[in-house]
C-alpha cells in the first residue's frame, strides 16, 4: 500500500511537473490551433505564428510546427495590402519550408499544397510580371501533391481557387471551377485527419466558392 | 493514511518548489531607432517558453529553466538576435535591439548607368514582357531598348543602336556574356536592319549605356547583356503568322531537360502589299530561319544549355550609288549566319559560395553582296570561349575573376569589273582578364570596383582597363551613384586589311546618376562625360576630300590620331501609379558631341549625333476585352549631313524626325490554348521623315534619304498549344 501509493505520488508528480514530452507537444499544438481558429487580427495570427515557431525550434523532429508556422504567416500575407509587405510575410513563410526540406515529414503532399498556396499569393503581388515563374510554381506543386496522394483534398481546393479566380476567356471563371470544386467537395466528404492536430483546413472556403456553381 | 498525507505534503511541496523557483523573463524589442517592434518573438532555445512582444515591444514570460541558456528573438524583416543568459534568480532583463534585414528600402545597389529589364528583381524598371508590347518597338529587343531607356538612339538609315554620341560599331550585345558577332540583319543601303533576336529567347537583359562592369570589354559606349532562358515550364506547340513570317515550333520537356524547335519563314511581301514602298525591290526580303535549343538542369546548383539558330536570307534592290552619281544601282545580298552557344553554370559548393559560369559560341556569317556587275563576299568566324568563377560572402559583396578568349577570322573577296579578283584574310587572336568584387561598406554605401586586362593580336598590344562604380543611399527612396573607368576596343578590323599597325580605341567615361523610386514611380537623372581617344582617322588622296558614302571601302591611308567627346543628360521618369492600369513612360536626352575620326575633315558633331531625343510611351491594360493597348511618340532632332556646297563641314542638319506608333494586342483562347492578336502601325501620321541626304558628285542635286515606307502596319497571331493551359501574363494583372 505504501509502496503503490508512493508510485503513484510520483507518477502523478511526474506527469504534473513533466508530462510526456508526446503529450506535451499535442496539448501546445492542439491549444495554438484552437488559437489560430479563432485568430481576427494581426496582432492574434502573429501570437499563433510564434507560438508555432517555438514549439517548431524546440521540437525538431516535428514537422507540424514549421508547416502550421509557414501556414500561418501565408494567412497573414493574405491580410496585407501593400506587396512588399505580402512579399516580406511570404519570405518568412518559405523561410518554414526550407525548415521543412531537411526534416523527415510523413505527409509530403501537404507541404506542396502549402508550395502552391504561397505561390498563388506570390502571384497576387505582380501577376502581370510573375505569372510564368509562380504560375508553373503552382502548377507543378499541385500536380505533385495530386501524384504523392490523390485523396488530398486542398490540392483540388486551390486548383479550383485559381481556376475561380482566372478570366472567363481563358477557361477561367466559376463556371469552369466547378468541376474542380466538385472534386475537392467530394475529396473533403471523404477526408479524416490522422489526428486532429494533422492539417485540416480549407473546406470553408470550397464550400463557399461552390454557392456559385448552383 | 498518515504516510499518504506526508507524501501529499511532499507533493505539494514538489510543485511549490518547482513553481517559486520559476524565473520571470522580461524585457523589450527594440529597432534600431530603439522603437518597440511589436509582435516580436521570444523564445527561450529549446523550450516552449516565450512570449510575443506587446504594443510597446515590452515581453514577459516565466520559464522554470534552469541554468545557462539561450534566448532567441526572431521578427518578419529583422536579423534575428541571441542572448546567452543564465537563469538563477526570480528575475532578469533583456532587451534586444534587432537589426532590419536587408532590403530594396534599405539598401542601396549599384545602378549607374544601367536599366535591367528582369522578372526576378523587384526594382527592375524595365520587364521582358514590355518588349512585346511597346509601341514603335517592332517587337525588337535593340529598338524598343532604345525606346524605354534614355541615351540611346536608332538612325532611320543605319543599323545599330547609337548611345550616348558613339557609333553603332561601340555598343555590343552579348548572349549570356558571349559576345554576338553579328547581331543584326546585314543591311540595304539606308535600310535599318533588325537585330537577329526573338523577343521571348532571353528571360532578362541588362542594357548599360555607360560605366559599364569589368566582366566586358571591346565596347567603347554600351553593352547590351541579354540572358537566355531556362529549361520551360511545359511541352507545348507554337504557331505566329503576320504578314511577314509564319513560324511553328515544337517544345518537349522531360523531366530535368528539355528539347525544342522552331522554323520560320519570312516573306515580306503581302506586307509590302499593304502599304506603298519607298524602295524598289527587285528581290522582296526572304528568310528561312531554324534554331534549336537543349536545356539541362542535372541537379538543383547547375545548368546546362546550348542554343543553334541558322537564317539563311536573300534581297535586292535598286539604291542611289553616291559613286554612280546618285544613278540607280541594283543592290543584292545573300546572308548565311550561324550562330551556337553553350552555358554551363554550377554551384561549387553546398551553399553555393562559390560558383563557376562558363561558355562557349561559334558564329559563321557569310554576305554575299552585289553591286551591278561587280561580287563581294565577306566572311565573318568567331570562337569563343568564357569562364567565370564568383565567390560570394555573407553581406551581398562579392568577388569574381575571370578570362575569355576569341578566335576571329574575317575574309573578303571583291570581284569588281574594272580591276582583279582581291583578297583579304585577317585573325584576331584575343584574350582578357579580369576581376572584380561588388562590395557593401554599409547598407548606404555600395561599391564595385574592377580592373580588365586584354591582348589582341591585331592591335598587337595589351590594354588595362579600371572601372569603379559607387552608389549612396541619401534617403528611404532615392540614391545617388557615380561610375567610370576606361574602355578599349579594337578598331573595326576592315581598316587592317591595309594598316596593321593600328593600336586600341579609347574612351573614359564618368557618369553621375541620381534616382527616385517611391510609389511605383521613378525618376532618373544621369550626367555623362565621355572622352574618347586614339580613333582610327583616315586620309583622303586629295585633301579637303569627304566620301559620304557610308559603304565606302577604307583603302586609303589610316593612324589612331583621332579624338573627341560627348557629354550630356539623361532623364528617365515612369510612373505605374497616376493611371489605373497604365503605365507612362517620359524619357530624354541631351546629348552634345563632338569628334574627329574615320574620314572627318575637322572635329564636328557626328553625322549619327542628334542633339534633343524624346520618347513618351503609355500602355494601358484593359480588362474586358482582354487587351493591351500602347502609343509611343518619339522625336529625334536633325542630325548633321555632308552638304558640298557648304564651305563648313557638316554644318547643315537633317529635319527633326517625328514617329507615332500604336500597337494592340487581344488575348483570346481557341479550346483553351492561348492566342494572342496583335496589329500596329508604325508612324500614324504617315509624317514624310528624312534621315539623311545624298548629293551627286558636283554637289548640284541631291536625293532624300527617306524610310522604306511612310507608314506600315503589321497584323499577326501568336498561339500555343499545350495540355496544360498557358495563361498569358496579363490575365492575372488584378
Amino acid at each position: 500500500m505504501k509502496n503503490l501509493l508512493l508510485t503513484i505520488v510520483i507518477v502523478l508528480a511526474f506527469l504534473t511537473s513533466k508530462a510526456t514530452d508526446n503529450e506535451r507537444f499535442n496539448k501546445a499544438m492542439g491549444e495554438t490551433l484552437v488559437q489560430l481558429g479563432q485568430a481576427k487580427d494581426l496582432t492574434s495570427y502573429q501570437e499563433v505564428a510564434n507560438k508555432f515557431e517555438r514549439i517548431a525550434s524546440s521540437e525538431t523532429t516535428e514537422w507540424l510546427p514549421n508547416y502550421y508556422a509557414s501556414l500561418t504567416y501565408s494567412l497573414i500575407a493574405m491580410q496585407q495590402k501593400s506587396g512588399s509587405e505580402i512579399d516580406k510575410y511570404l519570405d518568412k513563410a518559405d523561410s518554414f519550408i526550407e525548415k521543412l526540406a531537411q526534416q523527415k515529414v510523413s505527409n509530403q503532399d501537404e507541404i506542396e499544397v502549402l508550395k502552391a498556396q504561397i505561390a498563388m499569393m506570390r502571384i497576387s503581388v505582380d501577376g502581370q510580371a510573375r505569372y510564368m515563374k509562380f504560375g508553373s510554381a503552382f502548377e507543378a506543386a499541385i500536380a505533385k501533391a495530386k501524384s504523392i496522394n490523390p485523396e488530398n483534398p486542398r490540392a483540388y481546393a486551390l486548383k479550383a481557387q485559381m481556376i475561380f479566380y482566372t478570366p472567363e476567356q481563358f477557361g477561367g471563371g466559376a463556371k469552369n471551377a466547378c468541376p474542380e470544386i466538385q472534386k475537392a467537395l467530394e475529396k473533403f466528404a471523404n477526408f479524416k485527419a490522422i489526428s486532429p492536430i494533422y492539417p485540416n483546413w480549407g473546406q470553408e472556403q470550397i464550400k463557399e466558392m461552390a454557392k456559385a456553381c448552383n | 493514511m498518515k504516510t499518504f498525507t506526508y507524501l501529499l505534503i511532499l507533493y505539494f511541496l514538489f510543485i511549490a518548489t518547482q513553481v517559486f523557483s520559476q524565473t520571470l523573463v522580461t524585457g523589450k524589442v527594440l529597432d534600431e531607432k530603439g522603437k518597440g517592434l511589436p509582435g516580436a518573438n521570444i523564445s527561450l532555445k529549446g523550450s516552449y517558453d516565450g512570449a510575443t512582444a506587446d504594443a510597446e515591444g515590452n515581453f514577459k514570460f516565466n520559464t522554470s529553466e534552469k541554468g545557462e541558456q539561450v534566448l532567441v528573438c526572431t521578427f518578419v524583416g529583422f536579423e534575428t538576435s541571441n542572448k546567452n543568459l543564465v537563469l538563477n534568480q526570480a528575475s532578469i532583463e533583456v532587451v534586444f535591439k534587432l537589426v532590419e534585414m536587408a532590403n530594396e528600402l534599405n539598401t542601396v545597389t549599384v545602378t549607374a548607368g544601367t536599366f535591367e529589364a528582369s522578372d526576378e528583381k523587384k526594382t527592375t524598371l524595365i520587364k521582358p514582357l514590355d518588349i512585346v508590347t511597346t509601341a514603335g518597338g517592332g517587337a525588337d529587343i535593340t529598338q524598343t531598348m532604345t525606346l524605354l531607356t534614355p541615351g540611346s538612339q536608332r538612325n532611320g538609315e543605319s543599323t545599330g543602336m547609337f548611345v550616348r554620341g558613339g557609333s553603332a560599331q561601340e555598343s555590343k550585345i552579348l548572349i549570356d556574356g558571349l559576345t554576338v558577332q553579328n547581331a543584326y540583319n546585314t543591311a540595304s543601303p539606308d535600310v535599318a536592319s533588325r537585330s537577329r533576336f526573338a523577343p521571348f529567347q532571353f528571360k532578362g537583359s541588362a542594357f548599360s549605356t555607360g560605366g559599364y562592369s569589368a566582366q566586358y570589354g571591346q565596347a567603347l559606349s554600351a553593352v547590351l547583356l541579354m540572358n537566355t532562358t531556362d529549361l520551360p515550364t511545359e511541352t507545348s506547340y507554337t504557331v505566329n503568322a503576320n504578314l511577314a513570317q509564319v513560324s511553328a515550333g515544337y517544345t518537349h520537356l522531360a523531366e530535368n531537360h528539355s528539347l525544342s524547335g522552331t522554323l520560320a519563314y519570312n516573306n515580306l511581301t503581302p506586307l509590302f502589299k499593304v502599304y506603298p514602298q519607298n524602295i524598289d525591290w527587285i528581290k522582296i526580303p526572304e528568310q528561312i530561319n531554324a534554331s534549336a535549343s537543349y536545356r539541362l538542369k542535372p541537379s538543383a546548383d547547375a545548368n546546362f544549355k546550348i542554343d543553334a539558330v541558322y537564317a539563311k536570307s536573300e534581297s535586292g534592290m535598286m539604291f542611289t550609288n553616291t559613286e554612280q552619281n546618285l544613278s540607280l544601282s541594283k543592290f543584292g545580298i545573300k546572308n548565311n549566319n550561324l550562330l551556337l552557344t553553350s552555358t554551363y553554370q554550377k554551384a561549387l559548393d553546398k551553399n553555393a559560395e562559390w560558383v563557376l559560369k562558363s561558355g562557349a559560341s561559334y558564329s559563321y556569317n557569310q554576305d554575299l553582296l552585289s553591286v551591278n556587275t561587280d561580287a563581294f563576299e565577306k566572311t565573318e568566324q568567331r570562337s569563343q570561349f568564357r569562364a567565370v568563377l564568383v565567390k560570394s560572402f555573407d553581406n551581398n559583396s562579392n568577388i569574381l575573376f575571370g578570362t575569355e578568349g576569341h578566335v576571329a577570322q574575317y575574309g573578303l573577296t571583291l570581284e569588281q569589273s574594272n580591276s582583279d579578283k582581291k583578297t583579304y584574310q585577317l585573325t584576331d587572336n584575343f584574350q582578357a582578364l579580369f576581376s572584380e568584387s561588388e562590395f557593401y561598406v554599409t547598407r548606404k554605401l555600395a561599391g564595385r570596383i574592377g580592373i580588365r586586362a586584354e591582348h589582341s593580336s591585331l592591335a598587337s598590344s595589351f590594354n588595362l582597363a579600371p572601372r569603379f562604380s559607387l552608389a549612396y543611399k541619401t534617403g528611404l527612396y532615392s540614391q545617388v551613384s557615380v561610375a567610370g573607368g576606361s574602355f578599349y576596343q579594337t578598331p573595326d578590323y576592315q581598316y587592317y586589311y591595309y594598316n596593321k599597325t593600328l593600336g586600341y580605341e579609347k574612351a573614359n567615361h564618368a557618369v553621375l546618376n541620381y534616382q527616385l523610386i517611391k510609389d511605383n514611380r521613378t525618376f532618373r537623372v544621369e550626367a555623362y562625360y565621355k572622352k574618347y581617344e586614339n580613333l582610327v582617322r583616315e586620309y583622303a588622296e586629295q585633301e579637303n576630300y569627304f566620301d559620304a558614302n557610308p559603304q565606302r571601302f577604307p583603302n586609303g591611308r589610316t593612324d589612331n590620331s583621332g579624338k573627341g567627346f560627348s557629354q550630356g543628360i539623361d532623364v528617365f521618369f515612369r510612373d505605374n501609379k497616376s493611371f489605373k492600369n497604365g503605365q507612362l513612360w517620359v524619357n530624354y536626352s541631351y546629348c552634345d558631341a563632338k569628334r574627329l575620326s574615320g574620314n572627318y575633315l575637322t572635329e564636328t558633331q557626328p553625322t549619327f549625333v542628334s542633339n534633343h531625343n524624346l520618347n513618351v510611351i503609355y500602355k494601358q491594360y484593359i480588362a474586358k476585352p482582354m487587351m493591351t493597348v500602347s502609343g509611343t511618340y518619339s522625336f529625334t532632332s536633325g542630325r548633321p549631313y555632308y552638304n558640298p556646297n557648304n564651305p563648313v563641314f557638316l554644318a547643315d542638319r537633317t529635319p527633326n524626325v517625328h514617329n507615332t506608333s500604336i500597337w494592340l494586342n487581344y488575348l483570346t483562347n481557341i479550346k483553351g490554348n492561348f492566342m494572342v492578336v496583335y496589329f500596329s502601325v508604325d508612324n500614324v501620321l504617315g509624317t514624310h521623315n528624312v534621315y539623311n541626304y545624298r548629293y551627286s558628285a558636283d554637289g548640284k542635286t541631291r536625293t532624300e534619304v527617306r524610310p522604306a515606307a511612310y507608314r506600315t502596319f503589321m497584323i499577326g497571331t501568336f498561339i500555343t498549344i499545350s495540355k496544360k493551359k498557358v495563361l498569358p501574363e496579363d490575365m492575372r494583372k488584378n
